[in-house]
């Protein structure tokens, strides 16, 4: 029935179904760049997907909730398990605390693995088929236009100082710690909503779906689309999506093709494809439509000691580089 | 007792494997800072180039060992000059995610090459089993542990001892102070990544010819456990991977034996979270400021 009333109905069910797929790995990967934006790496955000697929599937299921409800119980799943996380690592830092997390996204597959009541490592299936290009698009609409509003707010703020500077955020009064739980907790939401989405359209979620092999899909999305903007994340997501279709008539060649196109990117442009600006880029051009507006108020006088202090480093970093050369020459 | 002796002989095995990845990972995480996660597939890589060598060209397995093992000198310079030393300085994360790509891309070019199976791999001794007092171990697995031992031991001496572990030792310590007193870095670091892909294409050959098969994914299934060792370890710790990597093979088994097998990978994991929350640098590590 909802078919006939598809906006998407003039395109073949094999465009609609790609685009599915791609926008649902695009909801993750916006989750994954918000994560990221607080300057600290998450390597489970693709188990955090499989908790709110099973949670979703769960709600439908054995509850039978419909299909918004049973994705916002996803949702729900995905922020609480990033926010906690967060909250339990919070002393951990870069490298370790991506470990740490890998650690967690696998530890969290293996538990699923081993629940009978979650199908075991057969994964949970029956879920009913609900998704459509329809629900997938409209979410990411909302997705970006809570995210454009996000950076308005006092939170997309502190996420932004916290990120980039998170010496001078903590001196001006802001709780890295804070920043953190609700970075993740926001990605481990947009997680929630996209393993929910792909719960209602595989029917299916797999406890191997967890674990770090299909993590680095995600991290590729994100790094051929753009690190510095959830438009990059969109775009990667559904231009690699439509990539590895394009692709298809290779085979299994189309992986490590993917794989080649990721290094070459990153050794070329480590920001990405799409991104030419960063959230800190846009911080500092007033020029710039989405800039933020820091011409008044105790944020303009913190974002000015925030540039005085990066000022100061890059002076540093300058020295240091003269001195380099210097020791270089002898 | 017996059982228990057997547990750890066979945890010792196990922790061979771990012992021969992670100190190369670890080592190049040392001079580079870079988390390589490529490591590990260069261990799958090992194997199917002893494969292609001796029975694909027929040139025998003498032969096809000698050059699987050392493949890794050739792919770790490749490596280095195609990749690492275009984002190594830059930041932790794109060096990361870029070993991430060139994992992605080995496994999945292996599949496209020899297909997902496993394939089978002529063993380099005959799989005669000794029992010693009830103790059983083959011939493979001694020869596995015996080289582990050996390759842990000479690379410790080099990095002790020799001039190039002093300037290995230097760059690790501050990159740009042994550049000021005259230490070539670069050559520093791709002998540290020749000696760490040598050393993984090495334990893959002998670690297959235990097992007598290997698939393209070989490496990613030790992915996790190369993270523990290090991190557990002390990132950059050599002689701390290899103890650790002994322990997280000992405590693997005895979570098989006493606990049950679909929880191996569990216990592991449990230890570094412990480790991490009583000693965030490791066990081994130095109390160091990262970024």
């Amino acid at each position: 029935m909802l078919a006939f009333l598809s906006p998407f109905a003039f395109m073949s069910p094999y465009a609609q179904g790609v685009f599915v797929s791609g926008g649902i790995f695009a909801i993750a990967t916006i989750g994954l760049y918000v994560t990221i934006t607080s300057g600290q790496v998450s390597v489970m955000h693709q188990a955090l997907v499989g908790v709110g697929g099973y949670a979703a599937g769960l709600a439908s299921v054995r509850f039978g909730l419909p299909l918004v409800a049973s994705i916002l119980v996803g949702m729900v799943a995905g922020a609480i398990v990033g926010g906690v996380v967060a909250l339990l690592l919070r002393e951990m830092n870069g490298m370790v605390l991506g470990v740490a997390t890998i650690a967690i996204g696998q530890a969290l597959s293996l538990i699923a693995a081993n629940i009978p009541q979650l199908g075991g490592s057969l994964g949970y299936t029956g879920v009913s088929l609900q998704t459509t290009l329809t629900w997938v698009v409209g979410i990411l609409i909302i997705v970006m236009a809570g995210l454009s509003w996000l950076r308005h707010t006092h939170f997309g703020l502190a996420l932004l100082a916290v990120g980039k500077e998170p010496a001078v955020a903590e001196a001006l009064g802001m709780s890295a710690t804070f920043v953190r739980v609700w970075a993740f907790g926001v990605g481990g939401a947009l997680a929630g909503i996209a393993g929910g989405l792909q719960a209602h359209w595989l029917s299916l979620v797999e406890p191997t779906a967890l674990g770090f092999a299909y993590e680095a899909l995600l991290f590729m999305y994100l790094i051929i689309g753009g690190v510095g903007s959830p438009w990059g994340a969109l775009a990667g997501a559904v231009g690699v999506t439509w990539l590895l279709e394009a692709l298809r008539f290779t085979g299994s060649a189309r992986y490590w093709i993917l794989g080649l196109v990721l290094v070459v990117v990153i050794i070329l442009r480590p920001q990405g494809v799409i991104a030419r600006r960063s959230l800190k880029a846009e911080g500092e051009d007033p020029s710039h439509p989405g800039a933020l507006r820091t011409d008044s108020g105790p944020l303009a006088a913190g974002l000015k000691r925030i540039r005085r202090a990066r000022a100061l480093s890059s002076s540093v970093d300058r020295k240091t580089e003269e001195l380099q050369v210097i020791a270089k020459s002898d | 007792m017996t059982v228990f002796a057997q547990v750890i002989l066979n945890g010792l095995v196990l922790g061979s494997e771990y012992v021969l990845v992670a100190i190369g990972f670890t080592l190049i995480f040392g001079v580079m800072g870079v988390m390589n996660v490529a490591q590990a597939d260069f261990y799958a890589l090992g194997p199917f180039v002893m494969i292609w060598i001796s029975v694909n060209a027929g040139l025998g397995l003498a032969l096809g060992a000698i050059i699987g093992m050392l493949s890794g000198l050739v792919l770790g310079v490749l490596y280095y000059w195609l990749v690492l030393k275009r984002l190594g300085e830059k930041d932790f994360l794109a060096a990361f995610i870029a070993s991430v790509g060139v994992s992605y891309f080995i496994e999945n070019l292996l599949t496209s090459v020899v297909g997902s199976q496993g394939s089978p791999v002529p063993g380099l001794l005959p799989d005669t089993f000794h029992n010693w007092a009830g103790l059983i171990i083959s011939d493979p697995q001694l020869l596995l542990l015996g080289c582990t031992v050996v390759i842990t031991v000479a690379l410790l001496m080099c990095l002790s001892r020799t001039a190039f572990g002093r300037d290995v030792r230097a760059v690790a310590e501050s990159r740009f102070l042994a550049a000021a007193s005259g230490v070539n870095v670069r050559m520093v670091m791709v002998g540290s990544v020749a000696v760490a892909s040598a050393i993984a294409t090495i334990g893959g050959v002998l670690v297959s010819s235990t097992t007598l098969t290997v698939n393209p994914f070989s490496g990613g299934d030790i992915v996790l456990q190369m993270f523990v060792v290090a991190i557990v370890a002390g990132m950059g710790s050599v002689g701390g991977a290899a103890i650790a990597g002994f322990g997280l093979g000992i405590i693997e088994s005895m979570t098989v034996q006493y606990w049950g097998s679909s929880w191996e990978m569990v216990s592991g994991l449990l230890v570094m979270v412990v480790v991490l929350m009583i000693r965030p640098q490791g066990l081994f590590g130095k109390k160091v400021r990262i970024g």
